[in-house]
């Protein structure tokens, strides 16, 4: 029978054959589904926790995660990119992208974050509280005063007494974290989150004020999604009590 | 008064005119797309004010460093003869191929606090690289030397060893040969190396935010003020590159194309 | 040696591998002219005594050892040399003057010195108008001239010319040859002028040497090598017929019995030309078409591409070759007396 068949129908066949499986991975609902979802950088470790969650308990589902500074991912919401979600770091960000129409409904707070002071483990310049930044030769760093926990930073040194600038705006909380752990700096500004997830590299030091001028995180669907149902589904596992709880273990602070 | 050649072919025009429409584009979007009457209230602020004059005091310290280090090393892979030339050569051009970022970080490895020379520099002489705007200068030349050195090597190649042969049997040694006749000849390809260097210098941010830090008036570049200001306020930020687009517009219009193009004698 | 003159001109004994090997022993002031074939090694001769080439042997030039015994070699800048290249070569972005003045400015004069004295050399060569002309503003013959000023000026003890007039209009040529004589004549410094042309060699030059192969393969005074080459090459550079020796020859070469290996050399105007087979005395003689015939000062050159495949030329006087009809295409016969052969060891 085979032997019958010309070759170029031979060929035909071969080439539908490799085609198959690559068509039916592209785009076929019933096999896969995706969801993209833009989170603010501090959000890392816990959303990719809540990712894995989610596609264990949803078979075929595939999650996509894009870490970000809240106001480069806000922009790219506004543009049309192509996600389903976006998780902000303050409510400014998510403001933006709503004004451009890129929220689908409201968008709802899901946890709230602390600033702190982090130094190194070894805590080379001996940092104890919040005032030892004004000390001579002490080199501290803070996000840009444009990106959320920059904002934090330039409001609360300046109210516990500090008067000695940064010595650099660095682009995300991400980049100070580093600049802290590798020892280029003495102290910076970060979130608690971001102490936690750093560990046994980073010590925290409390600053004043910070439970106080809390940061809120937003989080809502995109009016783009191409998977409105499944994306509140991620939504709802991330306001749910699981989801509550893997923040909270990460040092998010509750809803106020 | 030219020879009867016919027109430029189409395989050849078309893509090229692509080409064009490629890189033009985007620049004349820009150019339209921004509202021209902040532009001067930007240019006025004094952060925007530093930041140029920041801008402008590193990338001509880059280009200085560039012709006193590099020259000599263009001319030592022109016309030296040694094993491990072409090793040199491959080392020398890695940091083009190193995303901006990784240069920064490598540029900490050895010279941030706890670097490899950075922290014995520290203990023994107190001195601190990074922040500084001395940082920002290493961390331009650090991309912008190895374009700086192709561009040379490649003019003091077309230069022609053949006349460092006749300068010798008129009693020149290699250094008097290398200052009168060399250098002279290369000269349309070091100025070339320059345009290079210091636009390359204008651009940089990946390496420069990594290993100098970002801090208004020591070490905020225009691209650094632009990256901030993209944080908070996209529109301003487009602004202030516009302002960073003209400004290169102009200086490299003062060239005019007389040291862009390569191998042009003087 | 006498002890109580020091040795002067250039001694040499050179060696590059594969290239070249020459040993040399030349008084002060000898113009020497080197002739050859392409390849043979002439350039490279010029090469391996001014040192571009490294350490390839023994050279002493002026009584001072360039390289040999042992010693490191004295690098190229310190050698008193003269060099002027194929090609000219002259800094383009240097004025004819400066490009003179150059080698005394490296050896330590002034500007101004070097200009004076610059300038009083391009007026040796009759051109010291063109003193702030740069060189792509020169012609061919002007740059030439400001290459030998610019070789000649800081007073060398070896002066190397390789191929002074190539690439030169006839009469410019003749020209500059002319004021090459004048200022060689002076001249303590010995002098190698590499040349494809024997009129050249024979004005120019007190000595020839005739390069092949890489080895110097006839060395002699210009009278002596132009009259009696060795070789086919310098034979044919000065219009000689050339053959080589071929045993079965049907009438046998005259003189010392040898195998192959000979060069027979005999002039045009000993050829006889003739439309039928010459019979009579033993005569070498060849049959072959006719493809070209010129006009020779007052005779008429004829060039005949032999059946047995050298091409070689007879002269004859217009009324001759009238009554032969010669024509490019005809079908003549050349014969040559044996006697009128000059046989040598072929090199």
């Amino acid at each position: 029978m085979i032997a019958a068949m010309s070759r170029k129908n031979l060929g035909i066949a071969l080439a539908l054959l490799a085609l198959g499986p690559l068509l039916s991975a592209c785009g076929g609902e019933e096999d896969q589904q995706t969801i993209t979802v833009l989170a603010a950088a501090s959000l890392t470790d816990t959303f990719e926790q809540l990712a894995a969650d989610f596609e264990a308990s949803h078979e075929g589902v595939d999650v996509r995660l894009a870490f970000d500074s809240s106001a480069t991912l806000a922009a790219q919401a506004a543009e049309g990119a192509d996600a389903d979600i976006l998780a902000t770091a303050d409510t400014t960000t998510m403001g933006e992208a709503s004004d451009a129409g890129a929220v689908r409904g409201e968008a709802t707070v899901f946890a709230t974050n602390t600033a702190t002071l982090v130094v190194p483990a070894d805590n080379p310049a001996d940092i104890t509280t919040v005032t030892d930044l004004d000390r001579d030769g002490v080199v501290y760093v803070v996000c840009v005063e444009t990106a959320p926990c920059g904002k934090a930073a330039a409001a609360l040194l300046p109210a516990a007494g500090v008067t000695a600038p940064p010595a650099s705006e660095e682009v995300d909380v991400k980049a100070v974290l580093a600049k802290v752990t590798s020892g280029e700096a003495d102290a910076g500004v970060t979130y608690v989150t971001d102490a936690v997830a750093a560990g046994d590299a980073v010590r925290t030091v409390e600053l004043p004020g910070a439970e106080d001028a809390r940061q809120e995180y937003p989080i809502a669907l995109l009016t783009q999604t191409a998977e409105p149902d499944l994306a509140q589904e991620f939504l709802d596992l991330v306001l749910s009590e699981q989801g509550r709880q893997v923040l909270a273990d990460a040092g998010f602070g509750p809803v106020a | 008064m030219r020879p009867l050649l016919g027109r430029a072919p189409a395989w050849l025009a078309l893509p090229a005119a692509v080409a064009v429409v490629f890189l033009v584009v985007p620049l004349l979007a820009l150019l339209l797309q921004t509202p021209w009457r902040d532009l001067l209230d930007l240019v006025g602020t004094a952060e925007v004010r530093d930041a140029l004059r920041l801008t402008a005091l590193t990338s001509a310290c880059t280009v200085v460093l560039c012709l006193l280090f590099g020259t000599p090393l263009a001319w030592v892979l022109a016309r030296a003869r040694f094993r491990g030339l072409a090793a040199l050569r491959a080392l020398i051009v890695v940091p083009l191929v190193l995303p901006p970022v990784v240069a920064g970080v490598a540029l900490l490895a050895a010279l941030g606090r706890r670097g490899l020379v950075g922290e014995p520099l520290a203990e023994a002489f107190g001195v601190r690289i990074p922040y500084t705007t001395a940082a920002v200068v290493i961390a331009h030349t650090f991309v912008a030397l190895p374009f700086f050195v192709l561009a040379v090597e490649g003019a003091f190649r077309t230069a022609g060893a053949e006349f460092d042969t006749v300068a010798a049997t008129l009693g020149a040694d290699r250094w008097t040969t290398f200052r009168r006749v060399t250098l002279p000849l290369a000269l349309p390809g070091l100025a070339a190396g320059c345009a290079l260097a210091w636009a390359r210098s204008l651009g940089e941010f990946g390496a420069t935010i990594t290993f100098a830090g970002n801090y208004p008036g020591a070490t905020r570049t225009m691209p650094s003020l632009i990256y901030t200001e993209l944080q908070g306020d996209p529109e301003v930020a487009r602004t202030l590159s516009l302002i960073l687009l003209l400004v290169s517009i102009l200086v490299l219009g003062a060239l005019r194309d007389r040291w862009l193009r390569p191998g042009v004698g003087g | 040696m006498s002890g109580a003159e020091t040795p002067r001109g250039l001694r040499c004994d050179v060696v590059v591998p594969g290239r070249l090997r020459a040993a040399l022993d030349l008084p002060p002031g000898e113009v020497v002219a080197v002739l050859g074939p392409n390849g043979a090694g002439k350039s490279t001769l010029l090469h391996a005594v001014a040192g571009l080439l490294g350490d390839v042997g023994p050279v002493e030039v002026a009584g001072r050892r360039w390289s040999g015994a042992g010693r490191p070699p004295v690098l190229v800048p310190d050698r008193r040399l003269g060099m002027a290249f194929q090609g000219q070569l002259l800094f383009p972005h240097l004025t004819a003057l400066e490009n003179v003045a150059f080698g005394l400015r490296t050896r330590g004069a002034s500007t101004a010195e070097a200009a004076a004295t610059a300038r009083d050399w391009l007026a040796r060569f009759g051109i010291e108008d063109l003193a702030g002309r740069r060189p792509r503003q020169l012609s061919g013959g002007q740059a030439q001239r400001v290459a030998l000023a610019r070789a000649l000026a800081p007073g060398p003890s070896l002066l190397l010319l390789d191929e002074p007039f190539a690439g030169l209009d006839v009469g410019v040529a003749t020209a500059l040859r002319a004021d090459l004589v004048r200022h060689l004549a002076p001249l303590e410094a010995v002098t190698l002028v590499v040349t494809h042309d024997a009129v050249d060699a024979a004005v120019l030059a007190s000595r020839i040497l005739v390069v092949q192969d890489g080895e110097v393969v006839q060395e002699g005074a210009p009278g002596e090598v132009l009259a009696r080459p060795a070789t086919a090459h310098v034979a044919r550079l000065v219009g000689l017929n050339v053959i080589e020796d071929d045993p079965a020859a049907p009438d046998g070469p005259d003189g010392p019995e040898g195998g192959a290996g000979r060069l027979g050399c005999f002039r045009p105007s000993a050829v006889a030309v003739s439309l039928e087979e010459p019979t009579g005395s033993p005569r070498r003689r060849w049959a072959g078409v006719v493809t070209g015939v010129v006009r020779h000062g007052d005779l008429l050159r004829v060039e005949v591409a032999t059946d047995a495949g050298p091409v070689l030329v007879a002269d004859l006087t217009p009324e001759a070759g009238t009554e032969l009809a010669l024509d490019v295409g005809r079908r003549v016969w050349l014969a040559v007396k044996a006697t009128a052969i000059d046989w040598q060891p072929a090199r």
